[in-house]
């Protein structure tokens, strides 16, 4: 099945008809990553929602509904006449959601080195060793 | 828009839509079918025999058609009115049918004259005067024909309200 | 306060042979609008209506404000209508075609007509008659969009068109919503055009409007409704317009090849 994929300003958005979630979720999901990611920077200019949907050929309506949830959120806000804009991030609030990222990817290490038989001394020498030799 | 630039577009319209030349032409026809009507009668004195009003009738039905049909009808394996491409077109329907009325009125008027003038020019020959319901069957056999072509496009501009 | 681009409002009329019953849906300037339903269930009608060539019926039309019985001029030159049946000069060319119809509208622009039959790759020595069913519709909205109409009203209009040039029908009916804020109606039996591009969807049936609701919100509603498989298969051919791979459920699949999302759409309608 064909995936859509556009590339919209500095971003690039996938939408796939194969997700079980609903288009404009994966909209979302993909802005608050880049926000998260710092591949999208607070002031920085969001594509119209016009603009958007044409690209990704999808209807208004739902690039509409994905910027306004972004909205309600607080992560963009709308300037009248302009168009819509990245926030200035509540830092803890992202800093939180890089943690939860984190700790997922720690989690699924954690459970991959457990089966392999490393005890947990052998996983804090790993991570140590690793930790003061990268910069 | 004003019915003047109804007229207009008319006038343009007219123009363009099917050879100006043939049409012409048959006017032209219809003009020395006329005048040689004219030569004849004025020769054998018979201005005045009842034929010669129908032959004008005839004449100017034939020459008008040749002007006003194009934008009456259109040729497209078979007559089709033109009232009917005008269906979505916002226009004004009063002032589209008047402009072609102004304009047949026009032709008419201008067509009749020397006709009515060569036909007091025969009369002279005869006994019977100019000014007698004789001597003006140019203008009567004018106005009768007006009044059937303005009953035909009627008849063709109902497709405006369908 | 703005003026919607269409409203319908209780329009109802009854033929021996055919019935609209209480037609009522709106459409607001700058979005687009699928019309869905097997064929006889009105569609056209709806159009004639618009068109003004039924005009014994209760209830009203408006288009930006202006009845459609009352202010026909008005109606006709900010509206565009495009199907198969539009009456033009077929023995003239595409100029000959704008040179006499042109000039009735208050914002007709020959120069906008030029660039949209190039752009459109429409020739301009034969005459309409010569059209193949796609360019004669090409050649209609280049018609159209010469006079800036602000709303378009298409029947089934991307049918008869090869797949490139339906693609960039489509962006281009895009770009009219954008730049010139003008709405678009248009029935189809194509749901990847509907999912493409379509912001509301109205489903008629039999005379009678069984919905007429923006995008979201109808995926949202098939979102809910879903256990059985079946109901699954629906919402994957409607919400993700994936509609040639559904091939279980055979009872289904006869009906979606046959009549496509509106059998589906229609049984949802009703539960």
């Amino acid at each position: 099945m064909p995936e859509r994929e556009r590339q919209v300003f500095i971003i690039q958005i996938n939408i796939s008809s194969m997700s079980p979630l609903a288009i404009y979720e994966q909209i979302i999901n993909q802005i608050k990553d880049a926000i998260i990611k710092k591949s999208l920077v607070p002031g920085e200019m969001l594509p119209s929602i016009r603009t958007l949907a044409k690209d990704l050929q999808i209807s208004v309506i739902t690039t509409k509904r994905a910027y306004e949830e972004l909205e309600k959120e607080g992560l963009i806000k709308s300037v009248a006449g302009k168009g819509f804009y990245v926030c200035e991030q509540n830092t803890d609030y992202l800093k939180e959601k890089q943690t939860a990222m984190l700790e997922n990817r720690f989690a699924s290490i954690v459970l991959d080195s457990k089966k392999s038989g490393m005890s947990l001394e052998d996983i804090l020498e790993t991570v140590t060793f690793l930790y003061e030799n990268s910069d | 828009m004003k019915q003047s630039v109804y007229l207009q577009l008319d006038k343009l319209h007219r123009k363009k839509l099917i050879s100006t030349d043939i049409r012409n032409l048959g006017i032209g026809i219809v003009g020395l079918v006329l005048f040689s009507g004219f030569i004849l009668n004025l020769g054998l004195c018979t201005m005045d025999h009842l034929p010669v009003f129908s032959f004008y009738a005839v004449c100017f039905l034939v020459a008008q058609s040749f002007y006003i049909s194009p934008l009456i009808m259109v040729y497209e394996e078979g007559y089709v009115s033109i009232f009917k491409k005008y269906k979505n077109v916002p226009i004004n329907k009063h002032l589209f049918l008047q402009s072609k009325f102004i304009l047949l009125m026009k032709f008419s008027v201008l067509f009749f004259l020397p006709v009515q003038l060569l036909h007091f020019a025969g009369l002279t020959r005869t006994s019977t005067p100019l000014i007698s319901i004789t001597g003006f069957w140019p203008a009567f056999a004018m106005a009768g024909a007006v009044f059937l072509q303005l009953i035909f496009i009627r008849i063709m501009a109902r497709e405006l309200w369908r | 306060m703005t003026e919607k681009a269409l409203e319908f409002q209780h329009v109802s009329f009854a033929w021996p042979d055919f019935s609209l019953s209480d037609v009522s849906f709106s459409l607001e300037r700058g979005y687009l609008m699928g019309l869905v339903g097997f064929n006889g269930s009105g569609k056209s009608t709806l159009f004639h209506l618009m068109e003004n060539k039924i005009r014994n019926y209760t209830g009203a039309i408006y288009i930006d404000g202006y009845d459609c019985r009352l202010q026909e001029p008005k109606v006709k030159d900010i509206t565009a209508f495009l199907s198969e049946e539009q009456q033009f000069f077929y023995e003239e060319t595409a100029e000959g075609n704008a040179d006499f119809l042109g000039p009735y509208y208050s914002s007709w622009d020959k120069e906008t007509f030029r660039t949209c039959l190039d752009r459109f790759e429409i020739s301009r020595t034969h005459k309409l008659k010569d059209y193949s069913r796609g360019t004669f519709i090409k050649f209609q909205l280049a018609f159209a969009m010469a006079h800036h109409p602000l709303l378009y009203v298409m029947d089934e209009p991307t049918a008869g068109l090869d797949p490139v040039f339906r693609y960039d029908f489509l962006r281009i009916l895009q770009d009219i919503l954008e730049k010139e804020n003008a709405s678009v109606l248009f029935s189809t039996h194509n749901t990847g055009d509907l999912d493409r591009i379509a912001d509301y969807i109205t489903m008629i049936d039999k005379g009678r409007i069984l919905f007429s609701k923006d995008v979201e919100t109808l995926s949202d509603e098939f979102q809910a409704g879903l256990a059985e498989n079946e109901k699954f298969q629906i919402r994957q051919l409607f919400c993700k317009g994936r509609w040639k791979s559904v091939t279980a459920a055979d009872n289904y699949s006869n009906s979606f090849q046959k009549k496509g999302t509106c059998a589906a759409l229609a049984q949802e309608a009703k539960l």
